[in-house]
């Protein structure tokens, strides 16, 4: 736990108060009849516990401020010592302080674990000079295409691209995922990630004050500024609450008693109107739940771009996503290998041959799985839109489309139409053939599945063919998917399927090619945007890893958040309703009241404060 | 020019405090949109460029009157 100075003097002062309260109490007991010995003690607890509340409510008097929560608690108070309850005059101010501890603690801890993300980024960074000596600068000096070191075990501190070296990278503080990635030269890498084993030398594409993490900071700082509904609800609400407290206290301080006499009962009924007044719980409440789940699902990689948007997840219905890099790798890899008169390896080796040096992402994805001597490889052709061939170990290679296999008059025996597939011939032989897909995310299946328990029903709009599509959808169990679109067609099949939606409409997307869609949904899901301008100011949620179960999750959050607030609304109005009629009706004291107004802030923040983690 | 100006605060530690606040901003002339966050300790004021000479003064002036200690610092 920890307390600043004057948190510190407060919690002693509360101590200090509290201790002579219950000396005072049990003195006023044995000394029953010598009233004044116990007001020698009620008198400084009472001074200790409330001197900050009724020196703040003169001051905000003498400013023209006369109805806050100070000058509300000390005329309770005061008012309580004068018709003596001596013992209820201390406890108000005491519990009250006690209230006003427990909430700046709680504010504190949730604007520190936010601020906990700006410590994301290392301050400084070890830029490389020309002799290869290097020199520590501060990361804001650091400019882009400088080159620098990452040693193990370091933050990265800027964007950059990795020029030599490679390591596995944790980057569960950006993306909340917890596996680590494998990079190495040639891959882009983010500012805040953890170099876990390799020395990395890396050229720095942008600024720090542009690297994604602080774009992310930025992000959450500037979520809180635009509120929600139920937000601005209960501010107003608040606005209205004690003014209106306080004129049925004083009706009820006055009328009664010029009816029925008995003036000092209805005071003290009239008190209890006034401490319960004070609209604190509802209005840290609300606001502390939305706060408390930006900070807390950033952390989880789940980048909420304000108050609003969390309420409006939480009314998802359904969800349209895009294939291509949000369903699936968005890149191709090797599906099947169909040797004909060799072994699987050789066909491999063959294919590998004739590709190499290419940088076609059919080349990538076999040299991800097979690696050649290059010295056995030569005369390396490529025919443009046709293949590659080559001579490899002194066979004549050929691997490419079935034109060329026709030009060279080479038969193929079958015809394989609807994937993307490589013919590959030796020495004039067909050898067989490879085909490359697309490969579905891992957790794609558990995504979609999480939303359909979550009551949210999936779309798939994609811009590749039927095929593809229909391959991708029904393994994921996505009913419903539509093909061949342009990106202004999934705008116009948005626009259709938010008129169907009874709730709200999600779009996730990758945020680069689909901004369009990703601002005409209800609610835009960026995925891995957080480098793109474009993707953070059209969608609402962003989500710095690629992990599609992040939806599901978001979806989740929200709904946990909009759960809290409501019943945080619900609870503080509810007892407080509950007392100022019990109060009205004298069936209270003002322990009792105190408690209301203290424990309910209390409650209600601790519950906020749940999803704060 | 419309343009929108964010400040940041201190001092101010509870919530309807901040919503006061708020509302007094609001209040300012010239002001067309205001807003408190609280937890960010952020006021962002969205105005016409000219008017922002005169209403800053009169934001202080309305968040010192709730908070004697408080002050505003534009953030670039």
């Amino acid at each position: 736990m920890k307390l600043s100075r004057a948190q510190k003097r407060k919690l002693t002062s509360i101590l200090l108060s509290g201790a002579l309260l219950i000396a005072a109490a049990v003195l006023d007991a044995v000394l029953h009849p010598v009233w004044w010995a116990a007001l020698l003690l009620y008198i400084p607890a009472f001074l200790l516990a409330g001197h900050e509340t009724l020196l703040s409510a003169g001051k905000n008097i003498l400013r023209g401020q006369v109805f806050d929560e100070n000058f509300l608690m000390s005329v309770a108070s005061v008012c309580a010592l004068v018709l003596g309850e001596h013992a209820e005059a201390v406890g108000v101010l005491l519990f009250g302080a006690l209230g006003e501890l427990f909430e700046s603690y709680a504010v504190g801890s949730a604007r520190r674990s936010v601020q906990a993300l700006a410590k994301l980024c290392p301050d400084t960074v070890h830029l490389l000079r020309t002799d290869g000596s290097t020199e520590d600068v501060a990361a804001e000096n650091a400019k882009a295409d400088a080159l620098f070191l990452v040693y193990a075990g370091e933050r990265i501190p800027l964007d950059g691209v990795i020029v030599e070296g490679a390591a596995a990278l944790d980057c569960a503080a950006l993306t909340g995922e917890s596996l680590p990635v494998e990079v190495e030269a040639g891959a882009e890498v983010s500012a805040g990630t953890i170099n876990l084993n390799g020395l990395l030398k890396i050229r720095a594409l942008r600024p720090a004050k542009e690297s994604s993490a602080a774009r992310i900071l930025a992000m959450v700082e500037d979520a809180s500024a635009k509120k929600a509904k139920s937000e601005a609800f209960i501010t107003k609400f608040a606005r209205y609450y004690t003014p209106i407290v306080v004129g049925a206290a004083v009706l009820l301080a006055v009328v009664p008693s010029l009816i029925f006499g008995n003036y000092t009962d209805w005071i003290y009924r009239a008190l209890n109107f006034l401490v319960i007044s004070c609209p604190c719980a509802l209005v840290i409440s609300v606001p502390l739940t939305f706060f408390g789940t930006i900070g807390g699902s950033a952390r989880r990689g789940i980048l909420f771009k304000d108050a609003a948007a969390i309420e409006t997840l939480s009314k998802a219905s359904a969800a349209a996503f895009d294939k291509t890099g949000t369903l699936t790798e968005g890149r191709l890899s090797l599906a099947e290998i169909c040797p004909v008169g060799c072994t699987r390896e050789e066909l491999l080796s063959y294919a590998a041959a004739a590709e190499y040096g290419s940088t076609h992402p059919i080349a990538k994805a076999i040299s991800e799985n097979a690696t050649v001597d290059s010295d056995v490889i030569a005369h390396s052709v490529e025919l443009r839109g046709r293949g590659r061939t080559c001579t490899f170990n002194s066979h004549e290679i050929a691997a490419g489309c079935r034109r060329l296999f026709d030009e060279q008059g080479i038969h193929i025996p079958h015809a394989e139409e609807n994937t993307t597939v490589v013919y590959v011939a030796a020495d004039g032989q067909y050898r067989g053939y490879l085909t490359f897909s697309d490969q579905i995310k891992p957790d794609s299946a558990e995504a979609i599945a999480a939303l359909h328990r979550a009551d949210v029903s999936t779309v798939m709009l994609s811009g590749d063919n039927r095929n593809g599509a229909e391959r991708v959808a029904s393994s994921l169990g996505i009913s419903r998917y539509r093909w061949g679109l342009l990106p202004e067609d999934k705008v116009s099949e948005l626009s259709k399927l938010s008129a169907e939606t009874e709730g709200k409409l999600i779009f996730v997307g990758d945020g680069i090619n689909d901004a369009p869609s990703l601002a005409a949904a209800d609610i835009g899901v960026a995925m891995g945007g957080i480098g793109s301008d474009a993707a953070i100011e059209a969608s609402d949620v962003v989500l710095p890893g690629d992990n599609p179960l992040k939806v599901a999750e978001a979806v989740r959050i929200s709904r946990k958040a909009m759960r809290i607030a409501r019943q945080n609304i619900i609870f503080a109005l509810g007892v407080k309703g509950l007392f100022l009629l019990l109060s009205a009706f004298g069936l209270t004291n003002m322990w009792m009241s105190v408690f209301a107004d203290v424990g309910v802030s209390v409650i209600a923040i601790l519950n906020a404060m749940r999803t704060l983690r | 020019m419309i343009i929108t100006k964010t400040y940041r605060f201190t001092d101010i530690d509870c919530p309807n405090c901040a919503a006061k606040a708020e509302a007094k901003i609001q209040k300012i002339r010239g002001v067309q949109a205001a807003s408190i966050a609280f937890f960010a300790q952020k006021v962002t004021i969205t105005a016409d460029e000219a008017d922002f000479a005169t209403i800053y003064p009169e934001a202080v002036a309305a968040v010192k009157k709730i908070e004697p200690d408080c002050e505003l610092v534009e953030v670039k």
